[in-house]
């Protein structure tokens, strides 16, 4: 086992050999997994899918072993196409469902036949929206809803049905990032917030808006910039139904994939980006190291940002993001020049998330029990935070103290008394308290001594 | 838990439960005290039962005096259990405001008991007469159960809280913690999530006691607290 530098995880390390190995280990798990899945297909598949050429992208997409493939085994379609078979295979399931999980497949093959200039032919289906992508790029072919397709990929060019195909494509944030809104492997397991289908103008801005937010973090924070450059994939547009701020989300068996609502502000952004990309790299961490030790998912913790109880994994998830997003917002300060409302709402957004990461902090190392790796992050994530209260002495010390409060105020209502613990208002609230826990009268303030 | 903090824990249980009826469980649990200790326990789910568990040589007859006559068991009771054991483990129906179960262990007269094994006679409110089983509590060993996620949880719980002893029975089971976990550690554990929905709430009147054993009756997980 190698030993990990917290301090490389904590903030943007940067394509460090450290993380492309936990990369690789992700990418030998995937290819592990695949090669699994392929064993079971050639026993249990129905005669009828068998008849159809699956296992000829299966087998080729094991063997061709190269950078190509490498970088396919660790697209998010591909995290959640490994993902789909282990939910869905676990129980009986019909012919038709094998024809979708492994005609879906082929997409991996063909793109990775396609970037390699090989020659290949293969058997695959449409996605139920009607489409045939080509993952990895921004390329797909539109069908009828799961169409069964004869691919052939030949000298770098599309065939369907034996004759070229023609070959529609997404829109690219900055090369190698699409933004996608129609990717039925990209899209299907985004269930949190609502999916929107932008129409071409809209998809550009969308995507132009992330590429100044891409710069601008290549400027303000490198190391963060190239991780993210080299684990996300997709960008998917969500509806933002209150139409201020913004929604995002991210998820576990989609790992390079980023759903956000559209800002004009690239600020936000790349405060969205980091947010949701911080957690993207904790998952992928996982793969090496648990941080927190199994078996600690009680659901009781209060939580800074929410007014429901949490799991410590998720205050760890939310400190790490909110640490590195305060960080980003101070230097884009002392680097910027902003309007005066923006630039009072960027010092009132750091000095909160501040507050708020300490509270999570305080309670991840109250009740959690980490791995030796983990003990070293937690402590590591304390002294960031602590050098970051440095960064914002020169803050309005009103303005930090407000948001001293709010964050006060929020505990004050959703914890219990000082405890890590989560307050059930449906419970605490309405109950009478134990005559021992409920204050005693001499402890009430006397209205006469007050006056006095 | 002494017994002052028995005291102190009926009446938080009754402060907390306005309309719950915890005077009769103060007056049995009176009547039993005695030198020893005594343990809190919370069920898991919904909180209509909570239970009280002596570890000493209680005063059965005085016992009997005050419980409900169905919880009879000769005029002696058992002698007091070996190490380890409660001589008493009682749960209450916090709505009915009565007994539901009463567990006595022991031994009893030329009863060959192999070391760390005891007598339990179980008592219901429908039974005329205790169930006796023997107690048999074995190390904890990682896949006990054979059942891979139950065995799977328990080796994860048993890496953040050590467990000692494993006891199987019918329906049932329990597990000895070897240093006791405090409630709100012992909250954060994924074999809690039955007493998660009112984990706050238990914390009030649990504090930071330690959850010594962990046990499950058939129906529902219980946490056995002591002082």
């Amino acid at each position: 086992m190698k030993t990990l530098d917290e301090g490389r995880w904590i903030f943007g390390g940067g394509l460090s050999p450290e993380w492309a190995w936990v990369v690789k280990r992700r990418r030998e798990q995937a290819l592990a997994q695949l090669a699994k899945i392929e064993k079971e297909y050639k026993k249990s598949a129905p005669a009828g899918v068998k008849a159809r050429r699956y296992d000829a992208g299966l087998r080729y997409f094991l063997k061709t072993a190269s950078p190509e493939r490498d970088r396919l085994a660790v697209h998010p379609c591909f995290d959640y196409w490994l993902d789909m078979h282990a939910r869905h295979f676990a129980m009986p399931v019909g012919e038709d469902d094998w024809h979708l999980q492994f005609g879906l497949f082929q997409s991996f093959p063909a793109a990775l036949a396609l970037s390699r200039g090989d020659a290949l032919a293969l058997d695959a289906t449409a996605d139920p929206d009607g489409r045939f992508f080509l993952y990895g790029t921004p390329k797909y072919i539109s069908a009828q809803p799961q169409e069964r397709l004869t691919v052939r990929i030949e000298r770098g060019a599309v065939f369907s049905g034996g004759k070229k195909a023609k070959l529609e494509s997404l829109v690219e944030a900055v090369p190698g990032i699409v933004a996608d809104d129609r990717g039925w492997l990209m899209i299907h397991g985004v269930t949190m917030h609502g999916l929107t289908t932008l129409d071409d103008s809209e998809r550009e801005r969308f995507a132009a808006v992330l590429k100044q937010a891409f710069s601008d973090l290549e400027e303000r924070d490198p190391g963060l910039h190239a991780e993210m450059r080299d684990m996300v994939f997709s960008l998917v547009p969500l509806k933002n139904p209150v139409e201020h701020g913004s929604v995002s989300s991210s998820y576990v068996n989609m790992r390079g994939l980023i759903a956000l609502s559209h800002a004009e502000d690239p600020v936000l952004q790349a405060e969205t980006l980091i947010h949701e990309f911080c957690h993207q790299k904790m998952n992928q961490l996982l793969v090496v190291d648990p941080v927190l030790l199994p078996g600690q998912n009680g659901q009781v913790f209060y939580s800074p940002w929410r007014a429901d109880a949490r799991r410590l994994r998720g205050l760890m998830l939310g400190a790490h993001a909110f640490l590195n997003v305060a960080r980003y917002l101070a230097t884009s300060l002392s680097r910027e020049t902003y309007a005066e409302n923006q630039h009072i709402e960027l010092m009132v957004n750091v000095a909160l998330r501040l507050n708020q990461v300490e509270s999570a902090l305080k309670e991840l190392t109250g009740y959690g029990t980490f791995t030796e790796f983990g003990r070293r992050f937690v402590m590591g994530m304390w002294r960031e935070l602590e050098i970051l209260r440095h960064a914002v002495l020169w803050f309005p010390p009103a303005l930090l103290a407000e948001q001293a409060t709010v964050a006060a105020e929020h505990r004050k209502k959703y914890a219990l008394g000082d405890t890590g613990y989560h307050k059930g208002a449906e419970h605490i609230d309405k109950i009478k308290r134990a005559a021992f826990l409920a204050p005693k009268e001499d402890d009430a303030p006397d209205p006469k001594k007050e006056a006095a | 838990m002494n017994s002052k903090e028995r005291v102190e824990l009926i009446k938080a249980l009754g402060a907390c439960y306005p309309g719950l009826q915890t005077g009769p469980m103060a007056a049995a649990s009176e009547a039993v005290d005695g030198p020893g200790r005594w343990e809190a326990s919370v069920r898991g789910g919904e909180l209509n039962r909570a239970g009280l568990r002596f570890f000493g040589t209680g005063d059965y007859p005085a016992w009997r005096r005050a419980c409900a006559s169905a919880f009879v068991l000769g005029n002696s009771g058992p002698a007091a259990p070996r190490e380890g054991f409660p001589w008493l483990s009682a749960t209450w129906d916090l709505q009915s405001g009565q007994w539901s179960t009463v567990r006595l262990i022991g031994e009893e007269p030329g009863s060959k008991l192999k070391n760390g094994q005891a007598l339990a006679w179980d008592f219901s409110q429908t039974a005329k007469i205790p169930k006796k089983r023997l107690l048999r509590p074995a190390p904890f060993k990682a896949g006990a159960f054979g059942e891979p996620a139950l065995d799977a949880a328990l080796a994860d719980f048993s890496a953040l809280c050590p467990v000692s002893t494993l006891s199987l029975e019918d329906s049932g089971w329990s597990l000895r913690l070897a240093h006791g976990a405090r409630w709100p550690q012992f909250a954060r554990c994924d074999v809690s999530a039955a007493f998660t929905p009112q984990s706050s709430q238990l914390a009030l009147f649990l504090l930071d006691r330690r959850v010594s054993e962990l046990s499950f009756d058939g129906e529902a997980l219980w946490a056995h607290c002591a002082g």
